[in-house]
């Protein structure tokens, strides 16, 4: 086999991507310069903001975040700390300067969340009018409990309505739903988002939450005491979740979750993912994970013969 | 395992038995503790006291490898400060490290000028003690508010360098900012480096007359870190992350450095003045 020319170019929800990398939300994402960088110099097909809502939160106090020892894991608890949706936009319509400053055509992603769908729906406003190339619906962080109650990805009715209540209040920006692995319903929550108007899912958050105990302090070292899983650690997690809903979607699916390598990506996209988000890899392999992600793809799939990505969604379901 | 065995890592965090208190004035204590770290001059440790919070602090001295031993110094400016110093010998904190870019040792420099602008003096210390060790003529200049706010006096002069201090009100040293010691030392002397260490603004004009007299300048940053992993992007100053990419920057990372001497952000990621 073979194939002579590899192209890594991605649509997703009318929107093009150099290659189906995508930095997913919460890693690095806090200022623009940061994002473009991550495009720039990391080579992300498209980039994702820390999520926000309608007024600042500072977090969780420190430790927010750990690495798993010999798991190629992270736990973190970071506590959807945020300026603000006003200040998010500004941020978000510097970004989309810069990227286009540097003739970057990498989309801009931008996550969101609120306490009600009608918060979700007033961020989604505020957000629009900075034109990102797509918002994304954080309803499934799962270290935020204490204030924020169970996620909604857990209640599909919640999901219906908040999807609802976001097209209306910005009907003209594609929207992605960000999944939770931790909901056994994954498949009907998804269902419903898509029944109300979901463009995409991103399939998964992190999983969880879990907890890390110092044997010496006595204590849960988050401050959170439990955290959301990345990594390694929740990549046959992701790929399982990704698997159901592509059996029962016609969106498309942002497969996040575990990704490190080219092999990992290829695998997602095989689940039926149609691009895939990277976060947790960043700390292994650097800001540059993205360009050697897309380099290992291509290598893979011009020893394999493909030559589009498109040609891989879905390859590892049986043919009906 | 016998304390002495110790080794502090990155990714996996050490529960320390504080070794020493030493207090440098009523507002600065130096924290003694006896295990490995393997730092470099200008690299940082998250110091975390259970159940309250973790914070950075840059590595003021680092002893032996073989029974290691390391210490920070932590003034009293906050919440979290002011549970650290209730800490005595023999009580354990969290500390995982070392993080971050080190200060760069240049291979022929013979003498080099130290700045440091009030807490600025500890991580600049321990580069003062690796210079010594090199046998690199160090003139170190601290600047204070008054001359009980100046420290690390005596262990700087232990170490041979040549002590310069300058305070706001001229009750010790030189009367005025202790950049304008900088700026006759380069006017007057041969000076190799500089490295700069506190306030901003500070370092900010440190830089301007080093970049007139044409000498290399590293100086370290703060900004509001949560990570220290180069993960979660709290920490940007421009497009550069200071825990990960820093907290050490030199003269040609100034223009991605856009927010230097301007803003920084809280710990919600709001851009405020410095």
């Amino acid at each position: 086999m073979g194939t002579k020319i590899v192209k890594l170019e991605t649509e997703l929800c009318n929107a093009r991507l150099r290659n189906p990398t995508i930095l997913a939300s919460g890693v690095l994402g806090v200022s623009a310069s940061v994002l473009v960088r991550a495009a720039r110099e990391g080579g992300a097909g498209a980039v994702t903001t820390k999520s926000c809502c309608l007024q600042p939160r500072r977090g969780h106090s420190n430790p927010v975040m750990l690495p798993l020892p010999r798991s190629a894991s992270f736990i973190n608890a970071v506590g959807l700390s945020n300026p603000g949706a006003e200040e998010e936009a500004r941020e978000i319509a510097a970004a989309k300067r810069e990227l286009d400053a540097a003739r970057l055509r990498a989309p801009l992603i931008a996550s969101f969340f609120g306490a009600s769908a009608a918060e979700f729906a007033e961020v989604a406003r505020v957000l629009a009018a900075a034109k990102p190339s797509l918002l994304e619906a954080n309803v499934s962080c799962p270290n935020v409990e204490s204030d924020l109650g169970r996620p909604f990805a857990f209640d599909a009715r919640a999901c219906t309505r908040i999807v609802e209540e976001v097209k209306a209040a910005a009907p003209r920006i594609p929207l992605s739903v960000k999944l939770s692995p931790n909901a056994p319903n994954i498949v009907d929550v998804a269902l419903a988002c898509e029944e109300a108007g979901a463009d995409a899912v991103t399939a998964v958050n992190t999983l969880g939450p879990g907890m890390v105990i110092s044997a010496e302090a006595h204590a849960p070292v988050l401050s959170n005491k439990v955290g959301g899983v990345s990594g390694a650690a929740l990549k046959p997690i992701a790929l399982r979740c990704v698997y159901s809903l592509y059996e029962k979607l016609e969106i498309p699916i942002i497969g996040t979750g575990g990704i490190a390598s080219g092999r990992d990506a290829i695998e997602m996209l095989e689940a039926g993912a149609s691009a895939v988000g990277i976060g947790t890899a960043v700390y292994d392999r650097g800001l540059t994970v993205f360009s050697l992600v897309c380099e290992e793809m291509a290598s893979w799939m011009k020893e394999n013969g493909f030559g589009r990505t498109s040609d891989l969604v879905g390859l590892a379901h049986e043919k009906k | 395992m016998k304390k002495s065995d110790a080794f502090v890592k990155k990714d996996d965090l050490a529960f320390l038995e504080i070794a020493g208190v030493e207090n440098e004035n009523p507002k600065v204590k130096t924290f003694y503790f006896e295990a490995s770290l393997n730092a470099e001059p200008g690299q940082f440790v998250m110091l975390w006291i259970p159940r309250v919070d973790a914070k950075p602090f840059g590595v003021m001295s680092q002893t032996g490898k073989a029974r290691g031993g390391f210490a920070v110094t932590v003034a009293n400016v906050g919440a979290f400060t002011k549970k650290m110093f209730a800490l005595k010998k023999g009580n354990r904190v969290g500390i995982q490290g070392p993080f971050g870019k080190p200060f760069e040792i240049p291979k022929r420099a013979k003498r080099v000028a130290l700045v440091a602008g009030g807490f600025g003096a500890a991580p600049l210390a321990f580069l003062a003690q690796r210079l010594r060790a090199k046998r690199v003529g160090v003139v170190f200049i601290e600047g204070a508010r008054t001359k009980a706010n100046v420290i690390l006096e005596k262990r700087l002069r232990s170490l041979g360098v040549d002590f310069r201090v300058a305070t706001d009100d001229g009750s010790a040293g030189f009367k005025g900012y202790c950049t304008l010691l900088l700026e006759e030392a380069l006017k007057k002397e041969k000076i190799d480096a500089v490295f700069a260490c506190g306030p901003e603004r500070m370092m900010q004009a440190a830089v301007k007359i080093c970049q007139t007299h044409k000498v290399n300048v590293q100086f370290s940053l703060e900004r509001f870190m949560k990570c220290g992993y180069g993960v979660c992007g709290q920490c940007a100053c421009g497009s550069k992350l200071v825990c990960s990419d820093g907290p050490v920057f030199e003269t040609r990372d100034l223009p991605e450095l856009v927010d230097f001497g301007k803003t920084r952000r809280d710990a919600s990621g709001a851009v405020m003045p410095l």
